[in-house]
């Protein structure tokens, strides 16, 4: 039974009205301009009808599968390495490259900000000879794929604004994920599965990593069935998929429709759309209970798909794991899957830290690129993979030291992405001789949204929501440019 | 003062005799190699134009009011004459300097439009001087307003020639009622799709074999509208004269014929025919053409009097086939987008896969299954054929189709550019089906029955980029055979390639 998504339910009822549009009798004059604006912005979800203006763009990606990489990984070890680094190793970090760029208060009372090398080798790689470090075996490897941006970031210089900035456009609390942004402009391709999707792995290089929060991938101000579903991570992503004894499937259909009966009732009393996402969220648990196990089992998989994956693919829970089931969920039709991988905020021991942290990652990143690839499926899967910041190119801690890292750094960092109409095989921006500051075309994270939403064909600058009165863009208020050097053109191979 | 008005009329008679002069010079020229910023300015002529024809239209309306009791409220058009006179004058030069930028001087219609609109920038000019120097009385009236509405019948002509030049000379005649059809140009409607059903063999050898693959790769830059180089390829006549460089062929001589040996040029050079980011002949078609020159390029004869052997009737038949179906992609922009939408939501009520509009405003599809790809059979295909001209993507992974399903639906999708069928029972009987569908640029055959002489014939297709065979029957052999025989499409087999 399908629920319908958007519908405002008797919308002049006075208890809804003055509960809900806050502002009371002055905006009783305003109610039908009100309605007409909230109506057509519930309607922008339905794909099957025609669609709103904001979908004037041909889209190359269906879905995006985001490798998030929480903490902050070092772009300064791992994708932006540069000879001047060697040259520069054990030097003071010149005050006129430093700049204004505020530092947190782990290392502010440094006494002094000497420059550290990578603390491992790297390769050029591809026709691009693309550097990628050694600490990154199986990325190299996938370096034709991949779009390196090396100009990203942001103005956040600590972790929570930071990961909000990044997933919800915004450091301040409250506004939409990207994935409840992507699952209302676009709609659903499953009906038995969410739009959204979240997996959540634990480092091994820091673990406990920074907190991660379930507004991040919340839905905001927009209707609550765009709100990310997390999985759990083990053996049992999702509670309760069995039926308690002596209840069968269709005893628990007859109990839903009558719970639906009783909540549509209570939502044509009192108009909230809530109710309306309780009984989304009631029937959407009850297609899960079917198309869950499947996706679940995987003892269809061939030995080749672990092999590609790594040996943690076997072990639920990890990274490698929910790599080889996002896979799964794109290939079943999931708008937006995003993995958390936690533990990258190398204050201490970068070195030992670091190291553990890509071997985390490394050989399933790469597997599900490639694993995507052989399936034809990259071409329409955008796979992005980065953190909220980058790391400082100076020793947190005396240099030398074992326990030594690196701290913060927002001004620049990078990140790869890789399908869904992006380029593969180059690099985007430069950053000067100290990986400081950006000497070319810098990318903010809202610009990488931007790009992102329109290889979904989602017109960043359209595409709007109307909310206290303001018509919010996933993007934010601050221009955001699509980055279209890193778009495949027609020509190109597809 | 009279100062102004000489001063007027002289810069009036310069301006004239320099649209003149140019015209002169551009209908003359047989040889020109144009610059970017000739180019450039060129382009502007159809944003330029329509300034006078906007100010012209309105002296019309206020000189005919001068006619009427009403005269007082009406101002002299002078000026405004004036004004159109100068903007006509941009226009006519733009124009100039596009047709000579773009090389329209092979094409009759250009020829005609420049100096049609040549005529009206010195009509205008005329009725301007006339303007200047007439005293504001009955008669003068008149005239000026009489000769201004002969000024707008001189430019309706010139411009409605312009725009055929643009969108073709069928463009308002080809859905205009019946009585207006032939007012306008075109052909009744009886006349189009008056074609008997006649065996391949008995057309004109001409028709069937040869204009078919011009009109698919080459009719574009080469019609009556624009010709490129001034050759003219939509008729054997226009083919045989040639253009700039000379004949279009030598009858019997294959490495003398221009028009092969540029087709011969590797992909890169800048030489090469088409040009290497438009729709290139296949193989096959080229070798299609060489047995036709070596016949003596006949303009005349049944296909059948010519003994082709089985191979050539092979691509003759596949080249009609896709000609069909890119005739049938041009036709699908007209549709109603409503009744479309209307019958999209009556096929995704049935639960059996979903389609979906991507683009706003547009008719364009993708299909997919995610939700329950077992329940889409060959019977579903069925059902998804009335919207094959639409359908842009086709995502079948794992669907309960076969080989006969999919090749009945991709008999008519002629705008499809990639198809996904992992995982399906198919097997190499798809790949001829898939050859003909124009645009298709991806192809994915994971785990499904295609081997390497499928794969051999599937890497022919002239804008296929992608084709992905992992867990098939291809093998790594098969791949690298493919491979050697042209490197365009990427082929991948396995996680590493």
């Amino acid at each position: 039974m399908d629920v319908p998504e958007h519908a405002i339910t008797n919308p002049l009822n006075r208890r809804a009205f003055l509960g809900k549009m806050a502002g009371g009798l002055g905006n009783i004059a305003f109610g039908s301009l009100f309605l007409n604006e909230l109506s057509q912005a519930a309607m922008a979800g339905d794909a099957s009808s025609l669609l709103p203006h904001f979908r004037r763009i041909a889209p190359k990606a269906k879905r995006v599968i985001f490798l998030f990489q929480s903490g902050g990984p070092s772009h300064v070890d791992l994708f932006d390495a540069k000879p001047s680094l060697v040259n520069n190793h054990g030097k003071e970090l010149p005050p006129s490259v430093r700049g204004d760029q505020r530092v947190t208060g782990m290392t502010s009372r440094q006494k002094s900000f000497p420059v550290v090398r990578p603390i491992e080798d790297g390769k050029l790689c591809g026709k691009n000879q693309t550097w990628i470090s050694n600490l990154l075996p199986h990325t190299q490897t996938i370096a034709d794929d991949i779009c390196v941006v090396r100009s990203m970031h942001t103005e956040a210089i600590n972790h929570d604004p930071a990961i909000t900035f990044i997933n919800t456009g915004s450091q301040q609390l409250g506004l939409p994920s990207m994935g409840a942004w992507v699952s209302y402009g676009l709609g659903s391709l499953n009906r038995n599965l969410p739009t959204y999707i979240v997996l959540i792995s634990q480092g091994s290089g820091k673990n406990p990593g920074q907190p991660i929060f379930s507004r991040l991938w919340g839905s905001g101000f927009l209707p609550s069935q765009h709100q990310g579903v997390m999985l759990r991570a083990g053996a049992d992503p999702v509670l309760y998929l069995d039926n308690p004894p002596g209840i069968d499937r269709q005893h628990r259909r007859t109990m839903l429709d009558s719970l639906e009966s009783l909540n549509q009732r209570f939502a044509d009393e009192l108009g909230d759309p809530e109710t309306l996402a309780r009984i989304h969220a009631y029937e959407m648990a009850y297609r899960m209970q079917v198309s869950v196990p499947g996706l679940t089992d995987l003892s269809g998989e061939p030995d080749q798909v672990f092999q590609l994956y790594g040996p943690e693919a076997r072990r639920p829970g990890s990274y490698a794991a929910n790599c080889l089931m996002a896979r799964r969920l794109a290939e079943r039709g999931v708008r937006f899957i995003q993995l958390f991988h936690r533990g990258w905020d190398q204050h201490k021991a970068i070195n030992a830290q670091l190291r553990k942290q890509c071997l985390d990652t490394d050989q399933a990143s790469a597997g599900l690129v490639k694993d995507l690839k052989q399936r034809g499926m990259l071409e329409d899967t955008l796979v992005v993979w980065g953190g909220e910041f980058g790391r400082t190119v100076y020793s947190q801690g005396q240099i030398g030291n074992p326990n030594a890292g690196r701290d913060h750094h927002g001004r620049c960092f990078s990140i790869w992405l890789a399908g869904g109409g992006i380029r593969g095989g180059m690099t985007w921006g430069a950053t000067d001789d100290f990986c400081w500051n950006i000497v070319k075309d810098p990318v903010h994270i809202r610009d990488m949204n931007a790009t992102i939403l329109h290889q979904l064909g989602l017109d960043h600058n359209q595409f709007t929501y109307r909310f206290r009165g303001l018509d919010n863009k996933p993007t934010g208020v601050e221009p955001a440019h699509v980055v279209k050097g890193i778009l495949e053109s027609r020509g190109d191979r597809a | 003062m009279k100062c102004w008005k000489v001063l007027a009329t002289a810069v009036a008679v310069a301006g004239i005799a320099i649209v003149w002069g140019l015209g002169t010079w551009a209908l003359g020229l047989s040889a020109w190699e144009a610059s970017d910023s000739l180019i450039f300015l060129g382009r502007f002529h159809p944003m330029v134009l329509h300034l006078p024809i906007g100010l012209l239209i309105l002296a019309v309306i206020i000189d005919l009011g001068r006619l009427t009791p009403w005269r007082e409220r009406f101002p002299r058009t002078t000026a405004l004459m004036g004004l159109v006179t100068l903007t006509a004058f941009c226009a006519a030069v733009h124009g100039i300097l596009l047709f000579v930028g773009e090389d329209y001087g092979g094409s009759e219609l250009a020829r005609r439009h420049l100096i049609g609109g040549s005529l009206f920038t010195t009509l205008s000019a005329a009725v301007f001087g006339f303007k200047v120097w007439a005293k504001d009385r009955p008669r003068a009236r008149k005239v000026g307003a009489a000769s201004l509405v002969l000024t707008l019948s001189v430019m309706a002509f010139a411009s409605h020639d312009g725009a055929s030049i643009t969108h073709g000379s069928d463009y308002l005649g080809k859905y205009a009622p019946e009585p207006l059809k032939a007012l306008l140009g075109s052909k009744p409607t009886q006349q189009e799709d008056a074609e008997p059903d006649i065996p391949l063999e008995q057309h004109n050898v001409y028709a069937v074999a040869v204009q078919p693959v011009l009109d698919l790769a080459c009719i574009k830059c080469h019609r009556p509208e624009k010709s490129a180089g001034r050759l003219r390829l939509d008729s054997y006549a226009e083919f045989a004269e040639g253009g700039k460089n000379g004949p279009g062929f030598v009858a019997n001589n294959v490495q003398e014929s221009l028009f092969l040996t540029r087709m011969y040029l590797p992909l890169e050079d800048e030489d090469h025919m088409p040009p290497a980011d438009h729709p290139q002949p296949t193989p096959e078609q080229v070798e299609l053409l060489e047995w036709w020159i070596n016949l003596g390029a006949p303009e005349v004869g049944t296909l059948a009097s010519f003994s082709p052997d089985d191979s050539i009737m092979n691509i003759v038949r596949s080249t009609n086939q896709a000609k069909a179906m890119q005739k049938e992609a041009v036709e699908v922009q007209t549709i109603e987008l409503d009744r479309l939408a209307a019958e999209v939501s009556i096929f995704n009520s049935n639960l059996t896969g979903k389609l979906t509009f991507v683009l706003a405003g547009e008719p364009v599809l993708h299909f997919d299954c995610f939700d329950g790809p077992e329940l889409v059979t060959d019977e579903v295909l069925a059902q998804l054929v009335p919207f094959a001209p639409y359908l842009h993507n086709i995502d079948l992974n794992q669907a309960n189709v076969t080989s006969t399903g999919v090749v009945s639906l991709l008999e008519h999708t002629a705008a499809l550019e990639r198809l996904s069928l992992n995982g399906c029972p198919i097997d190499d009987a798809i790949v001829n089906a898939a050859l003909i569908c124009p645009r298709l640029r991806s192809l994915s055959l994971m785990g499904t029955g295609v081997t390497d002489q499928g794969l051999a014939r599937l890497i022919r297709h002239p804008s296929i980029r992608n084709i992905y065979v992992g867990n098939s029957a291809v093998t790594p052999e098969g791949r690298q055979h493919a491979l050697d025989q042209i490197s365009l499409p990427q082929i991948i087999l396995g996680p590493d390639d």
